[in-house]
């Protein structure tokens, strides 16, 4: 039986009991049951409820799938999951998108910088060379012997 | 992720496309006429545009000269060769005829450095002494040139 079926069999007023000597009738504050407009309607779960005694049964696997779903918990808070949920929530920010993407496009420009200015110092060494060439008949000779 | 995804493959498409458009924009395009050799001269050495033309004309001048002179330096090679290839092969010298073009070697290459000297001294007459300073000190890199001209 639960606690339901002694409330059922106490009614809903609980034990007959006097007050200090005083009958129920005369203690109308502390007795509801003197207003029987209040009383709840009877409970149709309530009987069924008293029959419920038996606890089921624990699945056969239970112990094995809390220890799956321990494992699942851990492996979704494993430092590159955080990372990964970290960067979508970044992403997921238009701000932060459009401020992404200009960086790479600076990133871009100043590796471009870096290639063209490589480019001309390899580009002047190379004018250099064949002015010198240009001015010297002796030196474009002894250049373009190797070639041969 | 899906959205990540996207926006780092946008970022990168973005950022290789400005990186190639900048760089074909500013790469320095490749000339080995001797127009582009001055220009770099020009850029180089902060010429003003008198000088520059002063020293394109002096260029234009000698350069016929200067070219036919490496053709001849190119044949007298090409014969220092073939007199090479016959001493090895035959194991004779015809020692009058190499003789005559040691003397003829000497001779072409001695004004080939004149020439050179003569051009190096004529555009150097024409600039401020930091760009002489400059124009020495890179013409100088060569060889030949510098002993001739530190001489």
């Amino acid at each position: 039986m639960g606690a339901r079926g002694e409330r059922a069999r106490e009614g809903p007023a609980g034990p007959a009991k006097d007050f200090e000597g005083l009958s129920r009738g005369v203690v109308l504050c502390l007795l509801p049951s003197a207003f029987p407009a209040m009383n709840p309607p009877p409970d149709p779960l309530d009987p069924l409820l008293d029959r419920w005694s038996v606890t089921p049964e624990p699945p056969a696997r239970l112990s094995a799938e809390v220890w799956q779903r321990i494992a699942l918990n851990q492996v979704d808070s494993s430092p590159s999951a955080g990372w990964r949920v970290m960067l979508e929530s970044w992403f997921a920010r238009p701000p932060f998108a459009v401020v992404f993407v200009a960086s790479c496009a600076l990133l871009g420009l100043f590796l471009a910088e870096v290639r063209v200015n490589h480019a001309q110092r390899e580009r002047s060494e190379q004018l250099a060379r064949s002015y010198l060439q240009l001015i010297d008949p002796l030196l474009t000779v002894q250049n373009e012997e190797p070639r041969r | 992720m899906k959205r990540t995804l996207s926006m780092l493959t946008l970022g990168l498409v973005v950022g290789l496309a400005s990186h190639l458009a900048y760089f074909r924009l500013h790469v320095p395009a490749a000339t080995d006429t001797l127009d582009g050799q001055l220009a770099w001269m020009r850029t180089e050495l902060q010429l003003t545009d008198a000088q520059y033309a002063r020293i394109k004309a002096l260029h234009e001048a000698s350069s016929p000269k200067l070219r036919a002179m490496a053709a001849q330096v190119a044949q007298l090679q090409g014969e220092f060769t073939a007199f090479e290839r016959i001493r090895r092969t035959s194991d004779q010298v015809d020692f009058l005829e190499f003789a005559r073009f040691v003397e003829t070697r000497r001779h072409v290459s001695r004004e080939c450095l004149d020439s050179t000297r003569q051009l190096v001294l004529a555009s150097a007459e024409v600039m401020t002494p930091q760009q002489r300073q400059r124009y020495i000190r890179l013409v100088t890199t060569a060889e030949p040139l510098a002993q001739l001209l530190l001489n």
